[in-house]
């Protein structure tokens, strides 16, 4: 009996050692004090790097906005509402090839000192000269500080196209980046001109405070804490209070977190981009317009727009740009142009155009063969494969055999670029005019890149938009960009399908005054970038206790 | 690692041997084993460390393109970012072999330059985040698994069918067949959030200063408990299964039952005659696990946010980050050798018929 008796003992050993661990830890931190925010940025590892350069491409989050900020923005929630930040106003001469932007006397770093306009320029020829990565960078002649806070650019062409660019410029001191190699610098202590100053930085979480002394406005909430967070707690997070803000896709959102306290938990994904599904235009059939047309008429939005995350997206207006977000610029003839449901009948005829008949519930072509293809999918979006796998239930009511191929992200860029494959189903995003959407999505020289995944070439389009480029004021580039619509509906490069939401979610309890449907001053979502975040949360208010 | 090469009598093989070669010539023959394993050892580290510079540059993509993949994910990028992208970690335009002998320098300096997925953070400093972590708690998780499972398959086999043994063993098959992930979504959800012991996630408090404070190890302890539940579970049941199974062929050997004939004390019996043979295919089965160790636990690490090396492993792999990928594998595949080199040694000395190259 002597094995049994030590068996059990063992065991008895062993499971108190693990209930004593449980009773001396500290129970989990239930976060959100009178001053201070607890905000799931979605770092992309467990560890989160000491490298807050913000000409690097994999600057930690929280680099940009919260410290580095940019000239001026603008609300693509509110059709490119110009959004003053460092810069307070600009204005074109020359015939768009000279700006001036005057910026905000108030503007200081993190160290007392005034930024001026030689932190503006340096920046601009620090990133030209290094050739750094960075997302803003543009052509230009020269530039110059013509007094402290005045900043001249001049270019060889219009730069009207070029003014979301030049709003992105996020300035330096050149004090402390003067000499320094901007691809290898990781510069562990930011002085930077943002509301917050890194207060501790820890692997698996960044500590930002407010800074007294920020020009802009008084900041409310005193301390932000950006911890790491596992993809897989983010929801249980949320629920608990632990984590007040965050920008994750959580599943069935409605269900799973606001309609557990629906008086302080909130999610709002608004309309930033769209998702399309893209013809590779250099194959057959997808050159024939009468297929596109045809599969754009099958499919039906509004059961698309509900898989995964239902009530939080919509059917896409067919010229491509979202009725609500883009109404400004949608051409009057299409506001309404939308196909919520599947329209057989009419793709029916659209295909009998391009030859292809229906018999016993497939669609055949003239060579007895069904239309097939295969939709390519990134293995990883688990929820992007769903979406897919619905679509192609739907295009087999019109008789279409549709299959859909996971594989790695690498290997469909390659198949992407070299335009080695069927349909691809992808997203595009929004700017403060049509011009650069529409350039993504229809120029010639983008094609395989982004977002001309189709490889759509067309003498027309690539006019339409060099007249585009041209253009400085709203209303020729709304007459220009009617253009490109009707071109979006009569030839369906790419189908529009549905729309793509900014995820946020966010708690009310302690903090109010966050974005919504009624007051859409900026994007939520912690991973927006300037200004859209940092307008947030300048814009909260504690909520008074009792 | 069959059931029966293991399982020899050693007083059997002690007598053989004595008998062929009389005096000193068996410690010859161990000094002879080691060098023989020595020079197959480092001949299979040179072909790790080739396969390893080879195997992620026979993978689809390059650098540039899975940054540019994942950028893309979140903004969108300018023609002009893309070509900048591509000049700075693109086609370095180096022949294959130049690369290597670079990459043989870097071996021999430990030194491999700067990680493309964390850039331009050098490797040593990213891996140094995560390997002390992982060591912490995922080592002494594997040696107290390995402990508690192979000590349980001890005494549940050398009684097979008593009372232990048919609770034990159902229940450790029964964890065994549970998937690590599983179980540690469920831990997450049951002790982290239901019942709120335990945190859910990271290694320690983010509000506490890292330090050899009393606040901050408790901390680090807490955080571990439940990571650490989650591997030992499945891994000190592996272990039992293995263990116990072992154990049953052993006692029903025939110099079990003489040495129980003797009279021998039953501990003794158990210890001294059938756990030692039955206990071989555990080490090196234990040698090879070294591997888990230094690799981490990718799935553990992902539900846990623990920052351990598995999940920069899963990283550099998902980046195409050649540098931060060649340190890692180099790492694992190293210490698996190592590891194997002192299990093939313990073995040398607790087997004899291993040093006669018969085992």
């Amino acid at each position: 009996m002597k094995w049994t008796r030590l068996g059990v003992t063992g065991a008895a050993a062993l499971a108190l050692a693990v209930t004593a661990a449980g009773c001396s830890a500290t129970p989990a931190a239930s976060g959100g004090g009178s001053d201070s925010l607890t905000v799931n940025m979605g770092f992309s590892g467990n560890t989160i790097a000491r490298n807050f350069n913000p000409f690097s491409l994999q600057a930690s989050q929280g680099t940009f906005g919260f410290q580095y900020e940019p000239l001026f923005a603008f609300n693509t929630l509110q059709g490119g509402k110009f959004v003053p930040w460092l810069a307070t106003k600009y204005a074109w001469s020359d015939g768009g090839k000279k700006i001036t932007i005057d910026l905000d006397k108030r503007a200081n770093w993190s160290d007392g000192t005034k930024l001026t306009a030689k932190d503006v320029v340096f920046a601009l020829e620090y990133v030209t000269k290094q050739d750094l990565p960075v997302e803003w960078k543009f052509e230009y002649e020269k530039a110059k500080a013509t007094d402290d806070h005045t900043v001249e650019i001049t270019f060889d062409t219009p730069g009207y196209a070029r003014l979301r660019s030049i709003g992105s410029i996020r300035p330096v001191p050149e004090k402390v980046w003067k000499g320094k190699n901007g691809k290898t610098f990781t510069n562990p202590d930011p002085v930077a001109s943002g509301p917050y100053t890194l207060k501790r930085y820890a692997a698996q979480q960044l500590t930002f405070e407010a800074r007294d002394d920020y020009w802009k406005q008084k900041v409310p909430v005193k301390t932000l804490k950006a911890p790491v967070v596992a993809s897989s707690s983010e929801i249980g997070k949320l629920l608990s209070g632990e984590v007040e803000w965050s920008g994750g896709a959580v599943p069935d959102v409605k269900k799973s977190y606001v309609d557990k306290d629906p008086k302080n938990h909130h999610a709002w994904y608004p309309t930033y981009g769209g998702t399309y599904m893209f013809f590779n235009h250099k194959k057959a059939p997808f050159k024939d317009v009468h297929v596109r047309k045809g599969i754009s008429l099958a499919v039906n939005r509004t059961e698309l727009a509900d898989v995964g995350n239902p009530g939080m997206f919509k059917p896409l207006n067919l010229t491509g740009l979202d009725s609500k977000t883009q109404g400004k610029w949608i051409d009057a003839k299409y506001q309404d142009a939308d196909q919520p449901k599947p329209e057989l009948a009419a793709a029916q005829k659209e295909f009998a155009k391009a030859g292809y008949t229906k018999k016993d519930g497939r669609l055949v072509g003239k060579d007895g063969r069904q239309l097939s293809f295969k939709i390519l999918e990134v293995t990883e979006f688990a929820d992007a494969i769903q979406r897919d796998k619905v679509l192609a239930q739907q295009l087999k009511q019109a008789g279409i055999k549709v299959g859909v191929e996971p594989m790695a992200s690498a290997q469909l860029d390659t198949a992407r670029q070299e335009a080695k494959f069927d349909v691809l189903v992808g997203g595009a995003v929004f700017y403060n005019t049509p011009y650069n959407f529409y350039k993504d999505m229809l120029h010639s020289k983008n094609g395989g890149i982004w977002t001309n995944y189709g490889h759509y070439k067309s003498a027309k389009a690539d006019g339409i938009l060099k007249e585009m480029e041209r253009a400085g004021d709203d209303a020729t580039i709304k007459k220009l960009s009617a253009k490109l619509e009707k071109l979006m509906i009569d030839e369906v490069p790419a189908a529009p399908l549905i729309t793509n939401g900014a995820s946020t979610q966010y708690n009310s309890k302690n903090w109010t005054g966050w974005p919504d449907e009624k007051n859409p001053y900026a994007i939520p979502a912690p991973w927006a970038g300037p200004t859209d975040m940092v307008q947030t949360i300048l814009s909260l208010r504690p909520v008074k206790a009792g | 690692m069959t059931a029966s090469s293991g399982t020899v009598a050693p007083t059997t093989a002690q007598e053989r041997v004595a008998v062929r070669r009389p005096g000193r010539r068996p410690r010859l023959g161990a000094a002879r084993y080691f060098v023989q394993r020595l020079g197959f050892y480092l001949a299979a580290a040179w072909i790790a460390v080739t396969l390893n510079f080879l195997l992620p540059r026979l993978m689809p993509g390059d650098p540039a393109s899975a940054l540019i993949a994942q950028m893309q994910g979140r903004s969108a990028l300018s023609g002009e970012q893309i070509a900048s992208i591509y000049r700075l970690f693109g086609d370095p335009g180096e022949p294959l072999w130049s690369q290597y002998v670079t990459y043989l320098g870097q071996v021999a300096h430990l030194d491999f330059g700067l990680s493309v997925a964390f850039f331009p953070t050098p490797v040593w400093e990213v891996i140094s985040a995560g390997l002390p972590w992982t060591i912490g708690l995922v080592g002494i998780t594997a040696v107290l698994s390995f402990v508690i499972g192979t000590a349980g398959g001890i005494m549940a086999g050398g009684r097979a069918g008593s009372r232990t043994d048919s609770v034990a063993t159902p229940a450790a098959m029964f964890l065994n067949a549970l998937p690590t992930f599983w179980i540690a979504l469920l831990f997450v959800l049951v002790f982290g959030f239901q019942l709120a012991w335990l945190p859910t996630g990271g290694a320690y408090d983010g509000d506490l200063t890292p330090g050899f404070s009393a606040a901050f190890i408790g901390s680090v302890i807490s955080h571990a408990v439940l990571p650490a539940l989650t591997i030992a579970l499945g891994w000190s049941a592996t272990w039992f299964i293995g263990m116990r199974n072992m154990m049953i062929t052993t006692v029903s050997e025939d110099y079990v039952l003489l040495a129980r004939a003797k009279g021998l004390g039953r501990t003794r019996v158990m210890f001294r005659y059938a756990a030692r043979n039955a206990i071989l295919p555990s080490v090196a089965g234990f040698a090879v696990n070294i591997g888990n160790v230094v690799g981490g636990q990718l799935l553990v690490e992902a539900v846990f946010a623990y920052p351990g090396v598995g999940y920069l492993l899963y990283q550099s792999v998902a980046s195409v980050d050649y540098p931060l990928m060649q340190a890692l594998f180099l790492m694992v595949s190293l210490s698996v050798l190592a590891a194997n080199f002192l299990a093939d040694s313990v073995y040398g000395l607790i087997d004899p018929r291993a040093r006669e190259g018969r085992a």
